[in-house]
């Protein structure tokens, strides 16, 4: 009776932060919760919808070469991603519907990006995306295997340099804006800035971490089914910005 | 197609299996049974929302002191 009480109040964690209500106190639940499988399946549709916006600002480009052409869809796909980013993050419970119109949005955007890049440096998109998904792949592999174990003390580490490089760049945007050359070490092509890019592919690939965590401590624990769409669109914003990470730093070994 | 899109390629098909496969199986007992795993009872995000909210703000007064410039 007493190990059945204790099951019930803390769940097959030893950790008494997380408990089986954890992940069911983002929501009243419909009797369906989240698991690993429907997790997967809903990056592969967030993957699939942001491939077929891309193809669209990508074709739109080379069609007649002027990155002039892809500017509003590539902007508007930027802003109006970040827009819905925000509102995922503050109502996971719509997840459903704002994650897949991310991205689509955040498709129009890397597409655009990708296809300026891809016409100054042939070659480097398939790069970045061979190398963004070969990490999410070897991650997800010694994450299963219990070789990489996160911690709370990972997860303060991982979080505070993410908002360290967070900070680094919005302040190097903040002096671009007053006419500023900005941080110029982070975007040279030098030591420091091959250095500095290298830093922030290795921390954008250990959120990856974070998210297979988030995902497998939901599913195990019963958390709402639309968590699944939250957790999905968790894996795609990392994604996306370790994507971009790997096109900045081929791009700065490219021009050396 | 030139051995770039070729290699890479075959990375990008491999790694995509790689994650609709292994990603529908359970963690090993190694990663699930431990006592210092991470508490998720605060969202991944907390601290995002608030870099984003001080990103935003930020932004905003650029934005505002530069319209006066």
């Amino acid at each position: 009776m007493a190990t059945h009480k204790a099951l019930q109040m803390f769940g097959r964690s030893g950790n008494p932060t997380l408990n089986d209500a954890t992940f069911k106190n983002e929501g009243i639940t419909t009797g369906q919760t989240m698991t690993l499988e429907g997790t997967v399946n809903k990056t592969g549709m967030l993957l699939a919808l942001l491939v077929l916006s891309a193809t669209y600002t990508w074709n739109l480009f080379f069609q007649d070469g002027n990155p002039a052409a892809v500017m509003p869809a590539t902007i508007g796909g930027a802003i109006g991603g970040l827009v819905f980013a925000l509102v995922t993050i503050f109502k996971k419970q719509w997840a459903g519907i704002t994650a897949p119109i991310y991205a689509l949005l955040q498709g129009l955007f890397l597409g655009g990006i990708s296809a300026i890049f891809e016409s100054q440096y042939p070659g480097i998109v398939i790069q970045a995306t061979g190398l963004t998904l070969g990490t999410l792949a070897s991650l997800l592999l010694l994450y299963k295997l219990g070789i990489i174990k996160p911690t709370e003390n990972f997860r303060l580490m991982i979080v505070s340099a993410t908002m360290g490089i967070g900070v680094l760049y919005l302040i190097s945007f903040v002096m671009n804006m007053f006419g500023s050359t900005g941080i110029g070490f982070i975007h040279s092509n030098g030591l420091f800035g091959i250095g500095f890019s290298l830093f922030v592919v290795a921390i954008a690939a250990l959120n990856l971490v974070l998210d297979f965590d988030f995902i497998e401590q939901g599913s195990e624990h019963g958390a709402p089914k639309y968590m699944e769409w939250f957790g999905a669109f968790s894996l795609m914003v990392t994604l996306i910005w370790l994507y971009l990470e790997m096109l900045r730093l081929l791009a700065k070994l490219r021009s050396r | 197609m030139d051995l770039n899109t070729l290699v890479f390629g075959a990375i990008i098909v491999l790694s995509l299996g790689i994650f609709f496969y292994i990603g529908k199986f359970r963690a090993s007992s190694k990663q699930r049974d431990r006592d210092d795993k991470i508490g998720w009872g605060k969202s991944k995000f907390t601290g995002l929302k608030i870099l984003i909210w001080v990103m935003v703000t930020v932004l905003g007064l650029v934005l505002f002191a530069n319209s006066f410039s």
